[in-house]
């Protein structure tokens, strides 16, 4: 194989969501689109031919990263089955025969995970222990006087719904309902614990992993000793682990009524119980989960792992190409997606719709473009996607008709 | 790898969709036998895939630097009127610069000789009182009279004027002469120096010390 680097200077990435992986992941998916047209084969046989097999998972790559899970070729077929793929291909030859440009792409992707750690050590590779920051997030929970808990996270939403999802799994665990769970995010570390930025999988990650540890259960969830691990310190369930196997006569009564009240009723606590709400409420704990170690910087082995986790998405794209005009319209798009373990369906649904508008976007309007002699055509928010989802969203031109399947 | 088994995805459909619509489209040209290589798949793009074949297409790629020209540093006003006089519409007179250079980097003015005139001519004078009029050089920067407490008070709107011309950059190296012979109807010196009909020094000729009108100056231009 023979690489050829290109220096430029013209700007030269341009997908605004994604993070490079839109690319790598063009690149691939075009080779096999090639590797068929030379072989005059079908791109559905070759994408099969080359998939990982589920048997194959955990998957290493020749470059180091574990694919944890997955069936790709489980959800090519689905996503075929689902779209009727020998239908579509019926269709095709008779808009040929009209004259119409039918087209057909099917691709299949990944999206790595939890790889917020290697990025902090990428960006700062002096910082040997990552502070707090980055990778790092967490969540304090707080029983309020009505009975009723709230959740004050450490990572700001940006659109993923985190209050809705960490709600829902707090619910879980903590034997109660989403709606007795408020969820606020400060964005003040005096607040609110460590976390900084607000992709999603570092809320998930680090924060559902804190509250699944057995030693962060509620006691209605454990009725065993550990259940000393929660402390109520001024009104705050506060998760001690460290101090779980030093029994403090002073706290028992107290965490005996908070056990007793939660466990009689999980969704109605009482709120004129006799609790005292007097203890040192400065008294905290952290409780520190990480990722595996990433490895970032390749060693004598050449090998890397930056990432943990690795959903996957089938999509199809059927698309008519007026040949006067040069529009591209997108008729149907359909993805069938691996999405692990869905915490909210909505949720997850909500941003697989905005991810694929993005990235139908970057395909058929974003760009910096620049005329033959180099000047630069997209100096001004006017110049940009004159085709893309900002039409779209101005109502001038129907949003792409994408259709989700889990 | 996770506790729930949950799996990064929020942005997991931005990956794939560049490459499913590139291909796609490539399937809907396969009658004309084009390969989708670049995006965005603009119209225009799309368009001349299906009408022309980019491959035969001589792509005149350039960069953004400007094209070959040769400087001539002239050695007095005279010799500078002289090297003006014999090359006329192929030469082009830098003085700041903020204006030409950028067109000639973008490649909408191709001269074939740049004169220099700063700081080998020595035409360069400073503003100073005379009488009711103020002579400026052709070479005063638009910071030089945005700074200037002599035109503040006496002639403010030359000051104002020059405070609203581009940035501190810009109004470091951009001259008076230079803007108003560049004559640029977006420009900011020529409505200003309209306004009062004063007598503008033009040399592009060998009468250098003639008086112009800026309004016959400019409907000159």
């Amino acid at each position: 194989m023979i690489g050829n680097a290109v220096v430029t200077n013209k700007c030269p990435v341009i997908p605004n969501r994604g993070i490079g992986k839109p690319g790598m992941c063009y690149i691939w998916e075009r080779m096999m689109d090639r590797v068929a047209q030379e072989l005059n084969l079908s791109p559905i046989e070759v994408r099969r031919e080359n998939l990982i097999q589920p048997n194959e998972m955990p998957y290493r790559t020749i470059s180091g990263n574990v694919y944890d899970s997955g069936d790709y070729p489980g959800l090519l077929s689905t996503l075929l089955e689902k779209i009727d793929y020998d239908k579509l291909r019926e269709e095709q030859k008779q808009a040929r025969a009209e004259g119409r440009l039918m087209g057909i792409g099917i691709v299949i992707g990944v999206e790595p995970g939890g790889a917020t750690r290697a990025r902090d050590m990428a960006i700062f590779p002096e910082m040997k222990e990552p502070p707090g920051s980055g990778g790092v997030n967490g969540a304090k929970i707080k029983l309020e006087k009505n009975g009723t808990l709230s959740l004050h996270l450490g990572s700001p939403n940006c659109g993923q719904a985190h209050e809705t999802t960490t709600a829902q799994v707090a619910a879980e665990i903590l034997g109660s309902t989403p709606d007795k769970i408020s969820t606020s995010i400060p964005f003040d570390s005096d607040l609110s614990a460590w976390g900084v930025a607000a992709a999603q999988q570092r809320q998930q990650f680090s924060s559902l992993r804190h509250w699944r540890d057995p030693r962060c259960r509620h006691p209605t969830a454990r009725k065993d000793s550990q259940a000393r691990g929660v402390q109520s310190q001024s009104g705050a369930v506060r998760v001690n682990h460290r101090r779980q196997r030093r029994k403090d006569p002073r706290d028992s009564s107290e965490t005996d009524h908070l056990r007793r009240n939660l466990a009689a009723s999980p969704t109605t606590i009482n709120i004129s119980s006799p609790m005292t709400w007097n203890r040192d409420w400065r008294r905290r704990s952290t409780t520190c989960f990480l990722m595996p170690k990433p490895n970032i910087v390749p060693g004598a082995d050449r090998m890397v792992r930056a990432q943990f986790t690795f959903s996957a998405g089938a999509h199809a794209a059927i698309v008519e190409v007026d040949k006067n005009t040069g529009a591209v319209h997108v008729i149907r798009y359909l993805i069938v997606g691996d999405n692990g373990v869905v915490i909210n369906p909505d949720v997850v649904n909500g941003q697989v719709y905005g991810s694929a508008a993005h990235g139908i976007a970057v395909a058929l309007g974003e760009g910096f473009m620049y005329s033959a002699e180099g000047q630069p055509l997209t100096i001004t928010y006017l110049d940009y996607g004159k085709c893309s989802t900002a039409r779209d969203a101005a109502g001038r031109s129907d949003p792409p008709p994408v259709a989700v399947a889990l | 790898m996770t506790s729930l088994g949950q799996k990064r995805r929020g942005e997991g459909a931005a990956i794939p969709s560049p490459a499913a619509i590139a291909s796609a489209v490539e399937d809907a040209l396969q009658p004309f036998g084009v390969k989708v290589c670049d995006l965005p798949l603009t119209p225009e793009a799309v368009w001349r895939l299906a009408n022309h074949n980019p491959e035969t297409e001589r792509r005149d790629f350039l960069s953004m630097i400007p094209g070959a020209f040769e400087y001539y540093a002239p050695r007095s006003l005279g010799d500078a009127v002289k090297f003006l006089s014999e090359h006329k519409d192929d030469v082009k007179i830098l003085s700041g610069g903020q204006s030409s250079l950028p067109l000639m980097k973008m490649r909408l003015s191709k001269p074939a000789f740049v004169v220099g005139h700063r700081p080998h001519c020595r035409s360069r004078q400073n503003h100073r009182k005379k009488a009711i009029a103020f002579i400026l050089g052709a070479l005063v920067t638009h910071a030089e009279i945005e700074n200037s407490a002599l035109l503040k008070s006496k002639c403010p709107p030359l000051p104002q004027t020059a405070t609203t011309i581009a940035d501190v950059q810009v109004r470091n190296r951009g001259t008076l002469g230079g803007s108003i012979a560049h004559a640029d109807p977006a420009g900011d010196w020529p409505a200003t120096v309209t306004w009062r009909s004063t007598r503008k020094s033009k040399s592009p000729g060998r009468t250098a010390s003639a008086g112009v009108k800026c309004d016959e100056f400019f409907s000159a231009c």
